[in-house]
């Protein structure tokens, strides 16, 4: 295998692609089969419904409709999240704060009244160099599996922000290109919830693609798959694990940007 | 639409975890007012409602949480009381080598691919009622 040097950038690679390396694209082939012939299969059930001798009452109506409208809404849901799936992700980075990343992430979703939300934040980070777009859907992917296991009863929803610097060479997972060394800076952005929690058999599933838990048409099984490789490329981590008081912590360790985000995001003159 | 049970009716259970999917076969075969319908959409009171229900035939899909229709189907073939009901499957997983999957338990059933039409299904459902 060729050796790659650390900061250069990883061959744009699709989550397809290394699903296939894997040896999971024959179960994200049944999943996708999964993902559309159900809703499929409700649409053409639908349909013979109408065609059917039952009265066109106000009611029954309302019900075709619905069974109509979520069957494609699920389909629609389905080809998106496949198409996200397939395509090489295109970054453009520039130097962020961290913070400002979490309240972008945090404010693309509604967080229900049940949920506290409480914020450590550090005020000395320096900045890191994001491809703004992408990581805020990861974070919030993040945030937004948090929320789901706190409901119906709901939480509390705390994110904590510090700076750390490696003291030694990590090398991380089955990514080579995702790895800290010595003396690295690093931004970590915690990410915990007091929600049900992920079952120890489950926990290894947690990335793969269409792995969920959520009931049909809620969840894709997508959310992490997407965030982990956004991640990667990025050459962070993104660890998750069940806390000993309950509920998941979310770790994201990102490389501080060589410059403070102040002086990267001058205009050039 | 008469409500009395009807000895002639054979009776369905359907046995999938999208309610939509089973409310739907459910509406359009009690519609061709020859079977008598149940629904149950959680797999682990599958083998509870069979013995409870006592269909001619359940359609049972095959990925589902908890129990899926390999694990039923594996329990019921070996329950001396539930062993001689007929199943077929209704599955939106229609490639072989799924089928041969779980130790090929799901391969020696017969199997409709979602999505299926009621004449489909009624077609389907006639020719392996037990006679
Ligand atoms: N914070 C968490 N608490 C409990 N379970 C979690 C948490 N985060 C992830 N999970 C589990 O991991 C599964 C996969 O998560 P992922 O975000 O990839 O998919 P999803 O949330 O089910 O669907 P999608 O994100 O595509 O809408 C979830 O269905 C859930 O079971
Ligand atoms: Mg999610």
């Amino acid at each position: 295998m060729n050796s790659v040097p650390p900061d250069s950038p990883p061959p744009a690679q699709s989550t397809l692609q290394q699903l296939e390396e894997g040896g999971a694209l024959s179960q994200f082939a049944s999943s996708i089969a999964h993902e559309v012939c159900n809703p499929l299969s409700q649409i053409v059930l639908a349909t013979d419904l109408l065609a059917g001798p039952q009265p066109m009452t106000d009611e029954f109506r309302k019900k075709i409709i619905t069974f109509l409208r979520q069957g494609a809404d699920r389909i629609e849901k389905a080809m998106k999240s496949m198409l996200q799936t397939c395509a090489p992700i295109e970054t453009s980075m520039v130097a962020e704060d961290a913070n400002v990343l979490i309240e972008t992430a945090l404010a693309s979703l509604t967080v229900d009244a049940s949920v506290r939300v409480e914020k450590h934040f550090a005020s000395d980070l320096s900045s890191i160099l994001i491809d703004k777009k992408h990581m805020t859907e990861a974070v919030a992917a993040i945030f937004a599996n948090a929320l789901d296991a706190m409901q119906p009863s709901g939480g509390t929803l705390t994110i904590t922000t510090y700076a750390k610097v490696f003291t030694s060479s990590e090398r991380e997972g089955w990514q080579r290109q995702s790895w800290f060394r010595a003396g690295d800076h690093a931004v970590v952005i915690e990410i915990a919830d007091t929600g049900h929690g992920i079952h120890k058999s489950q926990m290894p599933l947690i990335f793969e693609a269409f792995y969920t838990t959520k009931v049909a048409g809620k969840g894709a099984g997508l959310g992490l798959t997407v965030a982990k490789k956004v991640v990667d490329l990025h050459h962070g981590r993104l660890e998750i694990d069940n806390r000993p008081e309950g509920g998941v912590l979310a770790v994201l360790t990102l490389k501080s940007a060589a410059k403070p985000a102040t002086f990267l995001s001058q205009p050039l003159p | 639409m008469s409500d009395s049970p009807d000895s002639a009716k054979k009776k369905i259970l359907l046995i999938d975890d999208e309610p939509f999917i089973t409310s739907l076969m459910a509406m359009n075969l009690e519609d061709s007012g020859r079977y008598e319908v149940r629904e149950q959409n959680d797999s682990l009171k599958a083998l509870e409602t069979i013995m409870d229900f006592v269909p001619d035939l359940v359609v049972l899909d095959v990925m589902m949480p908890d129990l899926d229709g390999a694990d039923i189907i594996y329990r019921l073939k070996n329950d001396a009381r539930l062993k001689h009901i007929a199943v077929v499957f209704h599955t939106a997983t229609v490639r072989e080598a799924e089928l041969h999957a779980h130790g090929g338990i799901i391969s020696g059933f017969p199997f409709l691919a979602k999505p299926a039409t009621t004449d489909q299904m009624i077609e389907f459902i006639e020719k392996h009622l037990p006679k």
